[in-house]
């Protein structure tokens, strides 16, 4: 099966689909007077970590990294659970209302985020008063409001998995006595973990790379801020730090790269569950 | 204790489902909700009500002059970016899906536009392609492209001729890799033995992809195309980075139109809302239609 043409397709798409992230990284360690040159060169002779030592020392950079981490990591866990729970509802029984929530979902999912971000504003602000915590300026908020957009595709996801385990098994854990929280934790909660495995990164990755929402509910708290604040305060009107942004975004990017790539192979196995059918 | 139920059948399912749509209804539905009303109201530039507007915004928007060429180019935006995704993907998952050596380096490579930020990607394009300092446009002039392209002081960005492929070859560069991911996904689900059995009736490679693969990756490519369009169709952060829609509004989708109105009328970028909003679920359901309509046939 193997041929030339395809080591050097892989090499091709390899080059060009890293090329970003890496002019990225070698725009933030080349020093200032080289990254606007007229010259611009894919290599650099004088790496520098002067840009990510203003990243790390200004802007209260490792505050916005773990409150970023906080609301990915907390909408991953939510979206998961709320995810599961609703995908063996909508898979396992047919009820009233089944059809007008499967079409719901698929709606919620082509809802143009810009469009919302007015009415939104108005919710989390008088939720807020309402609710401590899901207020305005308050990492609470973006928990709730990633939550609920990943849960659309989550659940689509999920469905598939949940389906895929069969129903003799639930029936021969029910016949030896267990309970339906055991049916439901112990029985298929580890049979659709590949697929929470796929579901979790979606999630993560939207509410990680995340600017809109960011900047439409956290207006004055410094202290809660996420990442893209830390981001954002390099682009100025007269003219850009590019150093700064690189550096910037090079910190964000990595993590969530090296995750990616760990979980690649349960990647393609949760994708899988989805598709079937 | 006897009461036996018919297990999980028997549940209440609504308790289940009840979290996520409670959720989906008040963060997702009821903003659409409200975003709809506000369509149809009449809203002073600093957000103040100021009554009913019947339907004035939706003619106000209808008769825009950019309303009609926006709307084309919306479509063209997603029938081209959508259409190079999956053909591209469906290359590239046969092509990941074989052994070779490079392959875990590849695939690996691959992940790296789905992990990074689409609004920072769009911003390292915008900057790799600007007219002085930006490397795109370098290694153009130094092959001497540039020249057939406009010259020395080309800004591929700053004319809508070549800022419209531009955009969307940045728009397919982010959509390809969660594409061929979900299209691997889907041949490997393909068993082997329907292989075997197509070579032993010596089939051509070419004709076995097409009258057993392709058939057989079908629900994957439905999937994948489905949220790709509904992805694409909404999309804002590239165009906004690169171009904000201009020149004029020469590379401006629904999307970017509606919050360029934004500043100007709440009412009328509603109303552009809302018909961007039906756009994407006629698109959906003629997809739909569509691919169904295959299986048929199939």
């Amino acid at each position: 099966m193997r041929r030339p043409v395809a080591d050097v397709v892989a090499v091709v798409t390899a080059f060009v689909t890293f090329f970003p992230i890496y002019w990225m990284v070698l725009s933030a360690l080349k020093p200032a007077g080289e990254i606007q040159s007229l010259d611009a060169r894919p290599w650099t002779l004088a790496p520098t970590f002067e840009h990510f030592q203003r990243v790390l020392t200004g802007e209260n950079f490792s505050r916005y990294f773990l409150n970023s981490l906080f609301v990915a990591l907390t909408v991953v866990v939510l979206s998961a659970l709320v995810a599961f729970l609703a995908a063996v509802a909508v898979t396992r029984f047919t009820f009233r209302f089944r059809t007008t929530v499967l079409i719901m979902f698929l709606v919620a999912q082509m809802v143009p985020v810009e469009a919302l971000t007015i009415p939104l504003f108005f919710l989390i602000r008088d939720l807020g008063t309402a609710v401590p915590g899901v207020g305005l300026n308050t990492l609470g908020a973006l928990v709730l409001v990633h939550l609920a957009f990943s849960l659309p595709f989550a659940i689509w996801m999920m469905r598939g998995f949940v389906a895929a385990v069969p129903e003799a098994l639930e029936e021969a854990a029910m016949i030896d006595g267990a309970g339906r929280a055991t049916i439901l934790w112990r029985v298929i909660f580890p049979l659709v973990a590949p697929g929470l495995v796929a579901t979790s990164v979606f999630s993560f990755i939207t509410a990680w790379n995340d600017f809109i929402f960011a900047r439409t509910f956290i207006i004055s708290a410094k202290d809660n801020q996420t990442l893209p604040a830390a981001l954002l305060v390099f682009f100025k009107p007269d003219e850009n730090d590019w150093g700064g942004i690189m550096a910037a975004s090079t910190l964000m990017t990595i993590p969530v790269l090296i995750f990616f790539i760990a979980v690649q192979r349960r990647l393609i196995a949760g994708l899988g569950g989805a598709i079937k059918d | 204790m006897q009461r036996k139920s018919r297990g999980l059948r028997a549940l209440e399912p609504l308790v289940w489902v009840g979290p996520a749509v409670v959720l989906i209804a008040l963060v997702v539905i009821w903003p659409v909700v409200e975003m709809i009303r506000s369509s149809f109201l009449k809203i002073s530039r600093f957000g103040v009500v100021q009554g009913s507007n019947g339907t004035a915004n939706y003619e106000k928007l209808f008769a825009e002059p950019d309303f009609g060429s926006v709307m084309w180019r919306s479509l063209i935006w997603v029938v081209a970016v959508v259409g190079l995704t999956v053909l591209i993907s469906l290359g590239l998952a046969q092509l990941f899906n074989q052994r070779f050596p490079g392959r875990k380096i590849a695939r690996w490579a691959l992940i790296a536009p789905w992990a990074a930020s689409v609004l920072m990607t769009a911003i390292v394009f915008k900057w790799m392609l600007d007219p002085e300092v930006g490397m795109i446009n370098m290694v153009l002039r130094d092959l001497g492209l540039i020249d057939a392209l406009g010259g020395a002081s080309a800004d591929p960005l700053g004319d809508a001729s070549t800022a419209m492929p531009w955009l969307i070859f940045v728009a397919v560069f982010v959509s390809v890799p969660f594409t061929t991911y979900a299209l691997m996904a889907g041949l490997a689900t393909i068993p082997g033995d329907v292989y075997e059995a197509a070579r032993m009736d010596g089939a051509a490679k070419w004709r076995t992809y097409w009258s057993i693969t392709l058939p057989l990756l079908r629900p994957a490519l439905t999937v994948a195309a489905l949220i790709n369009i509904m992805n694409v169709f909404n999309s804002f952060p590239i165009i906004w980075a690169m171009t904000h829609g201009q020149p004029g509004y020469s590379t401006a989708t629904s999307t970017i139109f509606m919050y360029i109105l934004k500043n100007a009328n709440i009412g009328e970028s509603a109303a552009m809302s809302v018909v961007n909003f039906g756009m994407v679920i006629i698109l959906t359901a003629i997809f739909l239609k569509v691919s169904r309509w295959k299986t048929e046939v199939a």
